[in-house]
């Protein structure tokens, strides 16, 4: 069981992209989770910077409009799980709870034949990156097999949007996707560590790590023990020192 | 063990079980209560995160080499083997061969630990993860120390959970989510802490705790608060001295 889903959604998302003949990214990782879960289609919306969250990708034309409508409206399960950096799983989108919860969004959402919304976010402690957010034209909560492969595809488009973004940051070779989890104590201390050292934010912060140990072809761990440990700083200076 | 001290321990567990509640402060709680009530030298609480992958949420101790024991077990080791079936998991004596989980065994035999039990954290059919125990004696704990451990896992479990407000799944990933991210936030606010103080990882988690308890403020919310730049750290640092 350990392991063993991520090994397997991990195998789904690269024959899916070579089936498809794309290089592994977020955009494909959402097209393939739509068929890996089981749902209608997939939205990919991240945080621009700005503190405002922009659509980055849609797998099917009701995935733009629901983004849409959360970016005019202020409402629904993908802005409720920006906010809170949680999951927002509504299984029955036009429930009376939820016409509570999102008066504008819900019927709205409704009229795209939209019928339940499951909401994941982007995060890692203070870092929120922005939210995945599945949908599917037929009611009904997804199993718990199901929210557990979400929460990995998640994590792995996580990893897919600090890569892009590593390589916007640096002409640096980033290696495969390994499912190497971040979940290290030493590499979220490294990244408070780093964010100070540099004067950046968290999110910046790990990218500059992970690039950090990108271009030295050593494992990232490895580069935040040393981070902690003293051994390293990494300072504004770090880049030219390749 | 004396029935003041256990009382005393479950009286404040169930203080802090209001509305307004920190999961990490809660099982950082739990783990040093663990150790005084029960008479153990470490302990520790893992929980299962959506991979399967046990993380700890909760230590008693922040030595480096206690945190790397609990680590280790991520995947392997008394703790998962105990999360898997739900059962009770004893190792007593780490030098004897056959060790099963050999890597574990060596690394507790250096931190100076003769003995590990594991008790699982449950919540009707689900298994949520481990309350783990580590004593320098060699030997098992007695039935009635094993008794109160299984109700120390029990609290944690329902603490953490809060079981009457259990309806239905989203509520319980979402528990289980924002445990994990607050562990996260808080390995990150320390350092921040680490590097605007100059002082060590562990040192900064003493300071968050100290900073936290005497303003009557949540650890995770000081965390976030931190990362932030929204303390002084003047402030922070009268809580190291």
């Amino acid at each position: 069981m350990n392991g063993d889903r991520l090994a397997r959604v991990l195998s789904h998302l690269s024959d899916e992209a070579a089936f498809r003949g794309v290089a592994p990214s977020s955009e494909a990782a959402c097209e393939a989770c739509v068929t890996l879960i089981g749902v209608t289609g997939a939205q990919l919306t991240l945080m621009n910077g700005t503190g405002r969250a922009e659509s980055r990708y849609s797998t099917n034309e009701i995935g733009t409009l629901l983004e849409n409508m959360r970016f005019t409206l202020g409402q629904g399960p993908c802005e409720d799980c920006l906010r809170s950096g949680v999951p927002v799983l509504a299984g029955v989108l036009d429930s009376w709870e939820n016409n509570q919860r999102w008066p504008l969004f819900t019927p709205s959402a409704d009229a795209t034949g939209a019928r339940a919304m499951f909401a994941f976010p982007l995060r890692s402690g203070a870092i929120r990156l922005g939210a995945l957010v599945l949908h599917r034209t037929s009611p009904g909560p997804l199993t718990p097999e199901q929210v557990a492969d979400g929460h990995v595809v998640t994590d792995i488009v996580m990893a897919l949007v600090l890569d892009e973004l590593t390589r916007v940051h640096l002409d640096a070779e980033v290696p495969a996707l390994d499912g190497m989890p971040l979940s290290r104590a030493e590499v979220h201390q490294a990244t408070g560590m780093a964010s100070v050292q540099i004067g950046v934010g968290m999110d910046e912060a790990l990218v500059r790590l992970r690039a950090h140990a990108f271009v030295r072809d050593k494992p990232v761990v490895e580069v935040a023990r040393d981070i902690v440990t003293g051994r390293l700083r990494l300072g504004p200076a770090t880049e030219q020192q390749r | 063990m004396s029935v003041e001290n256990l009382a005393e321990t479950f009286v404040e567990l169930a203080d802090t079980l209001v509305a307004d509640f920190d999961p990490i402060d809660f099982m950082h709680l739990l783990a040093n209560r663990s150790v005084t009530t029960l008479g153990v030298d470490a302990a520790g609480i893992l929980l299962a995160d959506h991979r399967g992958e046990l993380q700890v949420v909760g230590v008693s101790s922040d030595r480096a080499r206690v945190r790397e024991l609990f680590e280790l077990q991520d995947r392997r080791g008394p703790c998962m083997e105990c999360y898997l079936t739900s059962e009770p998991v004893t190792v007593t004596g780490f030098t004897e061969p056959p060790q099963r989980w050999p890597e574990f065994s060596s690394m507790a035999v250096t931190a100076g630990f003769g003995a590990v039990h594991a008790l699982p954290m449950r919540l009707r059919e689900q298994t949520v993860g481990a309350l783990n125990l580590f004593t320098v004696n060699e030997s098992a704990l007695s039935e009635t120390r094993l008794t109160v451990a299984r109700a120390m896992a029990d609290v944690a479990t329902i603490g953490l959970l809060q079981a009457q407000l259990i309806s239905h799944q989203e509520l319980l990933a979402g528990q289980l989510q924002n445990a994990l991210q607050s562990r996260v936030l808080i390995e990150q606010a320390k350092g921040v802490l680490a590097e605007r103080l100059r002082i060590s990882v562990s040192e900064a988690f003493h300071v968050l705790r100290q900073y936290s308890r005497s303003h009557h403020l949540h650890l995770s919310g000081v965390a976030e608060d931190v990362i932030a730049g929204a303390i002084d750290m003047t402030a922070l640092k009268a809580a190291t001295s």
